[in-house]
């Protein structure tokens, strides 16, 4: 199927014979005839229009292409000269000015990460299916005896599957659970979102039922059902309340809300572009409904000046504020 | 804490007192700067921490296994590094020079060294066709004649880079 979109793209953009209106025809039917041919389709646009958005900033193309090509000798090149640092003979170089220590370098550190914007899948071995929401970084921490999911920052949504390798001693299914700073989400067969917040975790069940832990008092545990929503403290769970509108829509791309204020709309909106976006104080009031595309953030600011009296302020392209139109 | 989560922190324990400080010693003699080698260890052991293989008291040549991560830690980084350098040369480079917000800067490199990731392994010719196709936006026409390729033989670099760096393919 992959490959089946890669032959697409390089047949719809062959200068040298254009499409005729049958290979257009047949391209279609390919992209109708099954979802994840759209799918397909979708992650090389989507992917485009990331490296677009991040590379570009009005400077030529040329520029970022020169950086990937002109950069040294490669990634072979970096291996040896560490594999030289660290296994061979003398001690020398920049690693003085390298910078250890940045959030980057936590980043490097884990198993998946998304970067601002990005959104990925992938399935695990046990067949459980784990989205990345934006700007996310996950380890995992599969053992004889248990699954473990430590989401380090950002969002997930895990769609659990039943254990393929069961405890070899106790014969029982490995606990499937998921660590955040404040405690540990264990999935009863389901699919839930666990969201990290700077001072809690927020956890959603779409269907099945999980259980919150507390780190610091894990025998309050709370049970969640399908359709309830928590918050979970380091000494606390609860109370559940009902499921958002829309809540796990990102991993379809959306962002939908009803009747929100436009200050949490834009802090939402901000999670997945990167730069400052702000709401001024004269618009703090108005409120948003509606489903909008996550993937081109600058369109749902543009559609934004339509459904509200706002107008947008922007100093740069990384410097946006939301504004009563004057 | 669970029972099972405690034993693991047990485990840690053990192998962070065991190997820790050899590593830091080898890192600091290696690299020369105790700081960096002291932070490198520990984003080391964070990552065999996490690793998604076999427990850290099963395996079987510990030393080994925590060089191989020190190293790849350090060459990512090596590599991330050189990114950087050729990015602002390009940038310097420019008829008119310019120099982005440290923000932006921040944004281009992690992209960079993401799309670097992706396209590791591929023949240098595979990437630069594809570099040229998808960023720079040149036809398949002027790509055969910019790298001196017949156009089949751009074609099938461009679909091996485009499967490698879309989808994962390959590696």
């Amino acid at each position: 199927m992959a490959r089946a979109a890669v032959h697409w793209l390089l047949t719809l953009d062959d200068d040298s014979a254009p499409p005729s209106e049958r290979t257009r025809q047949q391209w279609q039917r390919w992209l109708q005839a099954d979802p994840l041919h759209a799918q397909a389709w979708q992650r090389i646009a989507t992917l485009d229009a990331q490296w677009q958005q991040q590379l570009l900033h009005g400077l030529p193309a040329s520029v970022a292409r020169q950086a990937l090509t002109a950069s040294g000798h490669g990634r072979r090149h970096a291996l040896r000269l560490a594999l030289l640092l660290t296994a061979g003979t003398g001690g020398l170089l920049a690693w003085q000015q390298s910078g250890l220590g940045q959030p980057h370098w936590q980043r490097l550190a884990a198993d998946l990460a998304t970067a601002t914007g990005e959104q990925r899948s992938r399935e695990l071995a046990d067949g459980t299916r784990l989205w990345l929401n934006t700007a996310t970084a996950v380890n995992l921490h599969y053992s004889a005896t248990e699954r473990l999911i430590v989401l380090r920052a950002g969002e997930i949504l895990v769609h659990s599957a039943p254990d393929n390798t069961p405890d070899a001693t106790t014969g029982q299914p490995r606990p499937l659970r998921v660590r955040t700073a404040e405690g540990l989400v264990r999935a009863i067969g389901t699919r839930f979102t666990v969201r990290q917040h700077a001072q809690h975790t927020s956890v959603a069940v779409l269907e099945g039922a999980v259980e919150l832990r507390p780190a610091q008092a894990p025998q309050d545990a709370l049970r969640l059902e399908a359709g309830e929503q928590a918050t979970l403290g380091r000494s606390q769970a609860g109370p559940a309340t009902p499921l958002a509108e829309g809540a796990g829509a990102w991993h379809d791309g959306m962002l939908v809300v009803n009747d929100m204020p436009l200050p949490d709309f834009l802090a939402e909106l901000s999670r997945y572009r990167s730069g400052l976006l702000r709401c001024a104080p004269d618009a703090a009031g108005l409120r948003v409904s509606g489903a909008y595309p996550l993937a081109d953030t600058d369109r749902v600011l543009n559609a934004l000046t339509r459904a509200l009296p706002v107008q947008l302020q922007a100093r740069t392209r990384w410097w946006v504020t939301v504004e009563r139109r004057s | 804490m669970s029972a099972s989560l405690s034993a693991a922190a047990h485990t840690l324990q053990t192998f962070y007192l065991q190997h820790h400080g050899w590593l830091v010693a080898r890192l600091r003699r290696k690299i020369g700067c105790p700081w960096d080698a002291a932070d490198l260890a520990q984003s080391t052991f964070l990552r065999a921490w996490t690793a998604p293989g076999p427990p850290l008291d099963q395996v079987a040549e510990p030393r080994a296994y925590l060089t191989t991560i020190a190293q790849r830690l350090l060459s990512n980084h090596l590599r991330r590094r050189q990114i950087e350098r050729a990015y602002l040369e390009a940038l310097g480079a420019l008829p008119d020079p310019v120099a982005p917000p440290p923000d932006v800067q921040l944004m281009v490199l992690e992209t960079l060294v993401a799309i670097d990731q992706l396209l590791d392994g591929l023949p240098a010719v595979a990437r630069q066709a594809f570099l040229l196709w998808r960023l720079e936006e040149l036809t398949q026409e002027e790509i055969a004649q910019q790298l001196g390729l017949s156009r089949t033989t751009v074609r099938r670099h461009l679909a091996t880079a485009a499967e490698r760096c879309y989808f994962g393919m390959g590696e």
